[in-house]
This record gives C-alpha cells, structure tokens and sequence, in this order.
C-alpha cells in the first residue's frame, strides 16, 4: 500500500493524503487525479457556517513517500523536502508546530506574525475566505524579519484562513477581524 | 472495352508477328493483373541500401559506398521489377539531382522503377531482314528524389482494374531507402524519414488456408529467436497460440485458446471489467481528498454508470494533546464526486474555560465497485 500526499510546492506543505490497496499511480501522475480540479480544506467558522479554502490542483504536486501515519492526523504538520532538479527526498519532514499562531487583521491586512526571527528569506502563502471567494495573499518574509503583512480588506466578522510558512506546521483556522 | 483477348491460332493459319505479340501480351497481362489485384504492391524480396566503409584519398574523409542487393518488387501496375545483381549507387547521379542544395543532414530518398530496354536476339535473323529488336529486358533504373520527393509514392494511382501493362512501362517509383550526402559522398542510409517508411509487398486474401494443418503468422521471413508468432493449429487438440520463437523453433506460448475455450495467458489480464464481478480497495484519506477506485476501474465507467461504487467509510480517531479533550466525529461522508469530507470536533472539559473545537479529519474507506450483469460489461 503506497501513500501518496499532495503539497504545496512554493512552501513544501503536505495539504492531504491518501493511501490505498493495489492502486499505483504513475511516476509523473498529477495532482488532479486525487484531488480533482481543486482540494477544498475547510474551516468552521461558527454557528454552523463553513468556509472553504480551496487550493488549485494546478498549483499542487504529488509525492508518494516514506510511509507516515501521522500525515493522517495532521497532514499541515509535514513538508516535503524538495530537491532541486531531483525527486524529493522519500521521508516526509515533520514540522516545527506553530502553537497559538500570531494572524490578525488589520484595515488594509492580514499579519502574520512568526515566534521567532527567520534566518533566510521565507516563503509565506495564505489564502483567506472572503463569502464565496478566496484570496490568495503569496508573500515571502525576509531575513531577519519575523512578520509579513498581507494585503487584504475585510470587514468585521469571522475569516478562515489558511497560512503556510515554509519550515513551520501550516495552520488552518478561523481569525477574526474586529470592528 | 473489351475483356483480355486470347489468341486463338487455326491449322494452317499463318502466324503474323502480331499474333505472337498477342500470345505474349495476354500472359503479361495475366501475369500483372494478379500481381495488381490480389497483392498490394511493394518489395519482394532483397532490395536493401548496404554500405561499405571508405576513405576518400584526397580528403581522407570517411564516407560509405552504397548499393542496391539484389531482390524483386512489385509496382503499382503489377509490373515486377528484378535487380539480378547487385547495382552500386552512382555519386555523380545523386549529384545531378541533388548536388546544389545546401549541406543538410536530411536524407535522400532513392526509388527503384521498371523500365525497358530492347535488345537484340542471338542466334539465327529473320528471314525477311532484320527491322528491329526483337527482344525487351524487362529491366529497372534507381533513381534520386529530391527532398521530399518520398511523398510521391503515397500519392501514384494505379491504372484501371482491366488495364493492360503500358509499353514504355508507366513509372511506378518503389521507395529502397534513404541517403544521406557529405561533401560529395554519401555517407550513411535509413530506412525511414520524414514519417515515410518502406512499402513492401502483400497480399489481398480473405481466407488464407495451410495444408499442413498449421498456420502460422510471423512477423520477420525468417524464424527468429524472441520476435512474435501467432500459430492457428489443427492438430489434435486444436489450438491458438500467440508466443514467442525460442531458439529452437518452436514457439513458447503466451496466450492460448484451447479447443474448448479455456483461455491461459502467461501475463497479467486488463480490460474491461466483466459483468457481476466485485473490485476492491481500501486505505486512509484526509479531508477534502478524492477517493481511489480500484485498478481496473475508470472514471468514465463510474460516470456512465457501468460501474456502480459501494463506498464505508470510518473516521479515524485523532490524537488529544491531553487527557482531558474528548473527540466525536462531526462529519465523515464521501460526496458525488468521491470527495472525502471529514472534521472532528474535539473537547476539552478541563480548560478554563471549556474549549470545544473542529479540525480535518481522515477516514478509512472500503471502496466496492460492481458491474450489474445487465450493464454490458464485457462478460
């Protein structure tokens, strides 16, 4: 039984998972054929309501690794360590986790505010659910910094987010944009 | 138009040269409407582009001196075509047709044609005086294409169903091969180019019978050790055999077909699935992921409906960070599109104060497919 996960090549994040007996997808098989056209990750927001970020299959990759149980229960948790011109390495990395992640709104932003310095520049992408569309905020904090502000209005209310910075846990969660 | 004419001579009839021309132009025509209707035209036999390795004494360049070998082809008019011997290419030829173009790694396509050439006859002279030859060699001529020029062949239409063979002979270009040309010489041959291969012959049949009890399809004229062979035998038990020539001759088989039926095949099977039978797969997958079908299944099968799905699936319990945070599904379905929709809600009765929250869940899954009898799935 392969496992095969799907991740965000831009920041190496495993996004899902899937493993199955007697089924083998070729070398070159793309993301679609697991996700289809898109992978919608879901946040509760509350009250019953649900926002759904979706990722595009397009901006997918697919891997099939090392067995990893623990990519089931929390796949966000684990990056692919890509090697450039090569197929990534076969384990799957297990990333630091990021407790009580620092996001907030602000009028004109989303920032995302890291626990530590970064040392070298670092990708940042986030996707935020604004009613029935998404934004897609790509961003890269530089060294030295600890924080990034994304630019995005929105109202007071309620927000799911997905932030993925490369080498921490990826996060998934609903933030709130006071009035 | 009139069918074939067969001389037909009377005792005391005076033959004229005409009616022995006849006599010959009925077996000619005889002879080329079999070889136009019932082959498809093409070589025979032989007729290959061989090279010898030379050096050129004022350059030392290395180049290869190209011949014909020696075979038959059939054209398009059903005129057969024989190169007793074999005919090495001429440079200076080539260079006539294609001596001005710019040096190019393209190669040249070369054509073998019919064509005649009177001779004269040894022996004893006509008693009324010699007023031409009185033989024709049935002879051919290579001939250089330009770039390109391959595409001809595809493009010769053959002459009508009662034609008689033309006199001079229609040229009918059969493709040997190809050259490539260097600084002068020619310097290497293939086979294909520009998508254009060699043509040889066939043959039209709709039943083919063997006396021996055996036919036999291959694919090279002579039996080689690992190329294909598909063997339809009458011996007792009867069989179809598709193998592979061992080194001995015979065939290893791969596929039988029985007398009564029974199909035994050395590899794996795919195909269509065959009605009533039930395929399985089962595995994890987080939320938001499309379920696997089982190999041999195709989405369009499930689409269609051909293949119905049977899908169970069961949320994976997650782990806590602490003893006190209690879990319960909150959703664990599959949705149309085969769509894994999974979130756990955790709860934490010791925080201050309780903590009730969601996240992605996976589930494990048995997926079922079916093929109702009555869907047309192969069986």
């Amino acid at each position: 039984m392969t496992l095969y996960v799907v991740y965000v090549p831009d920041t190496g994040h495993v996004v899902g998972a899937v493993n199955a007996v007697g089924v083998t997808l070729p070398d070159d098989a793309e993301a679609e054929s697991l996700t289809g056209r898109e992978l919608p990750l879901r946040v509760n927001l509350g009250a019953g309501e649900i926002a759904t970020l979706p990722l595009a299959a397009g901006k997918l990759a697919v891997h099939a690794p090392d067995d990893q149980p623990g990519v089931f229960a929390d796949p966000l948790a684990f990056g692919v360590e890509q090697v450039r011109d090569a197929k990534p390495k076969p384990a799957l990395r297990e990333l630091p986790s990021w407790e009580n992640p620092d996001l907030a709104f602000t009028t004109d932003s989303l920032v995302v505010t890291l626990p530590f310095e970064v040392t070298v520049q670092t990708p940042v992408l986030a996707l935020v659910a604004v009613g029935q569309s998404v934004r897609v905020l790509p961003g890269s904090i530089q060294a030295g910094g600890e924080s990034i502000q994304l630019g995005v209005t929105v109202t007071a209310g309620f927000y799911g987010v997905l932030v993925l910075v490369a080498g921490l846990a990826g996060v998934l969660t609903k933030v709130e944009k006071k009035a | 138009m009139t069918g074939p004419l067969r001389p037909a001579f009377q005792e005391g009839q005076v033959l004229a040269a005409a009616d022995l021309a006849a006599t010959v132009a009925y077996a000619r025509g005889a002879t080329a409407h079999h070889a136009r209707l019932l082959h498809d035209w093409g070589i025979a036999d032989g007729l290959e582009l061989t090279t010898e390795d030379r050096t050129d004494p004022t350059t030392n360049a290395r180049y290869v001196e190209v011949s014909v070998s020696p075979g038959s082809a059939i054209d398009g008019t059903g005129r057969e075509i024989v190169v007793p011997a074999p005919v090495v290419l001429s440079e200076a030829e080539f260079a006539q047709v294609n001596g001005a173009d710019l040096p190019t790694p393209e190669p040249y396509p070369v054509f073998l044609a019919a064509v005649d050439r009177a001779r004269t006859a040894t022996g004893p002279g006509s008693c009324a005086g010699a007023t031409g030859p009185t033989r024709v060699e049935e002879s051919y001529q290579v001939l250089f294409g330009r770039l390109g020029d391959e595409r001809l062949v595809a493009e010769q239409r053959p002459p009508a169903v009662g034609a008689a063979p033309a006199d001079p002979p229609t040229r009918w270009l059969v493709l040997l091969g190809y050259v490539r040309w260097t600084d002068g010489h020619f310097t290497a041959v293939t086979s294909t180019a520009r998508t254009v291969s060699l043509r040889y012959a066939g043959v039209r049949a709709d039943t083919v019978v063997a006396r021996s009890g055996t036919l036999s399809l291959r694919s090279r004229p002579s039996v080689q050790e690992g190329q294909p062979a598909l063997v339809l035998s009458g011996e007792d038990p009867p069989s179809l055999v598709y193998g592979l020539y061992q080194g001995s001759g015979s065939v290893s088989p791969l596929m039988t077909v029985a007398a009564n039926g029974n199909l035994t095949i050395a590899g794996s099977f795919s195909g269509q699935i065959s009605a009533g039978s039930v395929l399985a797969t089962s595995g994890s997958a987080t939320d938001g992921m499309l379920l696997p079908l089982p190999s041999g299944v195709t989405p369009e099968e499930v689409a269609d409906g051909r293949v119905s799905l049977h899908v169970y699936v069961t949320p994976r319990v997650p782990p806590t960070p602490n003893d006190t945070t209690l879990t319960s599904p909150a959703e664990a379905t599959v949705d149309g599109e085969r769509r894994v929709r999974c979130r756990v809600r955790l709860f934490d009765y010791a925080a201050a104060p309780p903590q009730v929250f969601e996240q992605p869940g996976a589930v494990d899954f048995l997926v079922l497919a079916t093929v109702a009898a009555t869907s047309g799935g192969g069986g």
